[in-house]
């Protein structure tokens, strides 16, 4: 089932002055129930403007932009922007930084309130985001979301846009800036939420090796364009464009590519660590017998 | 003589919780031109450790000194802080001017330097980072490498011996994180200024001289790359991952594939499986 689809949107920053930049520029793109996306691009390529336009930040202003059943694109009557609000969570940046209340439970309670939702149904819904996001409701509610460490922090603004119940779940950036222990709580929880919660997820991320392991398409952004639009297992064959783009490839593509060009052949798609090992126990194991 | 001497510090701060110790009974030092990595979770004192070196904080206990200087020695502060910069995470937050020289010109102008000097060291900054055809360019509209590389030419046109990045490539792309280590490797080779570099992105590590690795306020280890991360147990009890390319050669390991040891880089994994698969 489509999500979302857009068509030939193109976004134009400044327009008429001179720092006019075209942020993207006539895209289209297509999001299907059951997406794991991921988006790459160098920074300024046109990434977060595109995201901005999925739960109408940015209004589209050549195009078309249709998400469910809500045209973007239409003037009257207009389009139901609570509701695709709703429906489509985004998660920014830094999201902890937008962390106000002085409860927990408060902060993740703020959006289902805004809904009008009875108490018992927004309390219902802030125990399940936090036990979404890994977080003991009774442990964790009363404690100020400040004095929690950043990957807390972020798991909380997560279960805040989690309570929403949105049937697609943006993420941009989400591991900036944690050390390795919070990176690895944030994949998990992604991973998990793909599975039980959210079944559309889309992630904007600069670490190749960790967006490989969980997304199964990749978009890719370069000059406000879409250069590439494909599932993970055909993107690495672009190795070449990708590196002229200044985007990083896998590592383990880098190091399989290496032995390619050195008379090693291994067998299989390999992107993942994983992969690649399981490839070389293979060879090992056929050489072995030979 | 030694560029840092740290022993025994200890400091605490309060907290609504009560007093937080951030350094317990911390002794560290570093050479003159070492590139030393500080590699610990969030919250186990890296920064606290930074703010130490330049006389921001001052530990409660123990003493901290800078070529042979006390930072506890107010008097001495000024000459403490012109040998030691630092470069922190977000460079939007160290922008001052609106044009690049005028940036960069900030500290010598607050050192009372002549103005024929501040337009040399403006110069010279800007060419060791590979700026200098921005030097009238404003840097709000840069990329953020662009920025963090501006923001180091402000500090090296202060002319420190030592500088400290606590974290500043946390909030760059791959190509920006690059940038700015390349720049500071380069200012350690060329220039023998001693680096230290604080990180959670583990290959960021892997060519400096040595790594410390602090966990809940302590220095727990201190040693070579090839050394630390021998140490799988010490990396997982202070919340650290190992480089990718180590991961991948110790997996193949345990699937009983044998490998050398050491393999930190991405060039060492590739040539030590090309020997091993030819």
């Amino acid at each position: 089932m489509q999500n979302i689809e857009i068509k030939n949107l193109t976004h134009t920053y400044s327009k008429k002055t001179p720092y006019e930049k075209v942020a993207i520029n006539n895209i289209s793109v297509t999001i299907n129930e059951g997406d794991f996306l991921g988006i790459i691009g160098h920074t300024g390529s046109g990434k977060s403007t595109f995201i901005q336009h999925l739960n109408g930040l940015i209004k589209p202003q050549e195009g078309e932009v249709r998400i469910f059943d809500i045209n973007l694109t239409q003037k009257k009557p207009k389009p139901d922007l609570r509701k695709l609000r709703q429906e489509v969570g985004m998660v920014f940046q830094y999201p902890e930084y937008q962390l106000f209340a002085d409860t927990v439970e408060k902060d993740i309670a703020f959006g289902p309130k805004n809904l009008k939702l009875s108490q018992d149904e927004i309390k219902n819904r802030v125990r399940k985001a936090m036990e979404a996001v890994g977080l003991d409701y009774d442990k964790y509610k009363d404690r100020s979301p400040f004095d929690l460490s950043g990957g807390q922090k972020r798991r909380v603004a997560i279960a805040g846009v989690l309570a929403m119940m949105p049937k697609v779940l943006i993420l941009d950036e989400p591991t900036a800036g944690l050390d390795p222990i919070g990176k690895r709580q944030i994949l998990n929880l992604i991973k998990s939420l793909k599975e039980s919660i959210t079944p559309t997820i889309v992630v904007i991320s600069h670490d190749i090796n960790e967006i490989t392991q969980y997304c199964t398409r990749l978009i890719v952004f370069n000059k406000a364009e879409i250069a590439f639009d494909l599932p993970i297992t055909e993107l690495f064959t672009h190795q070449k464009e990708l590196m002229q783009m200044g985007l990083d490839v896998p590592l383990a593509v880098k190091v399989n590519d290496y032995l390619k060009e050195n008379g090693i052949t291994l067998e299989g798609d390999i992107i993942t660590p994983q992969e690649l090992v399981n490839a070389i126990k293979k060879y090992k194991s056929m050489e072995g017998a030979l | 003589m030694k560029a840092i001497q740290i022993t025994n510090a200890t400091l605490e701060y309060k907290t609504q919780n009560g007093i937080v110790r951030a350094l317990d009974n911390v002794s560290f030092n570093v050479e003159e031109g070492e590139f030393i990595a500080l590699l610990g979770h969030n919250g186990s004192g890296k920064s606290t450790l930074a703010k130490i070196l330049n006389g921001l904080l001052i530990p409660r206990l123990g003493d901290v000194e800078i070529f042979g200087v006390n930072t506890k020695d107010t008097a001495k502060i000024f000459e403490i802080r012109s040998n030691i910069g630092m470069v922190f995470q977000n460079p939007d937050n160290q922008m001052i001017a609106s044009i690049v020289e005028d940036d960069i010109a900030f500290g010598p102008e607050n050192l009372g330097i002549p103005r024929e000097e501040i337009i040399e060291r403006v110069n010279w900054a800007l060419e060791k980072v590979g700026m200098s055809e921005h030097k009238k360019s404003t840097p709000f509209k840069m990329s953020g490498g662009q920025k963090q590389r501006i923001a180091i030419a402000g500090i090296l046109a202060i002319k420190p011996r030592i500088i400290v990045f606590d974290e500043s490539t946390a909030m760059l792309d791959p190509q920006g994180r690059n940038e700015v280590l390349q720049v500071a490797k380069q200012l350690n080779k060329e220039d023998n200024i001693t680096i230290i570099w604080i990180t959670h992105y583990m290959d960021e590590a892997v060519d400096s001289d040595r790594i410390a690795i602090m966990t809940d306020s302590r220095i727990v280890a201190i040693d070579t790359p090839k050394e630390i991360f021998k140490r799988t147990d010490l990396i997982e009890q202070a919340g650290l991952d190992l480089p990718l390319p180590l991961a991948i050669a110790n997996q193949l390991k345990a699937n009983g594939i044998e490998l050398q040891d050491n393999i930190l880089t991405e060039q060492q994994l590739k040539e030590e499986l090309c020997k091993i698969l030819k």
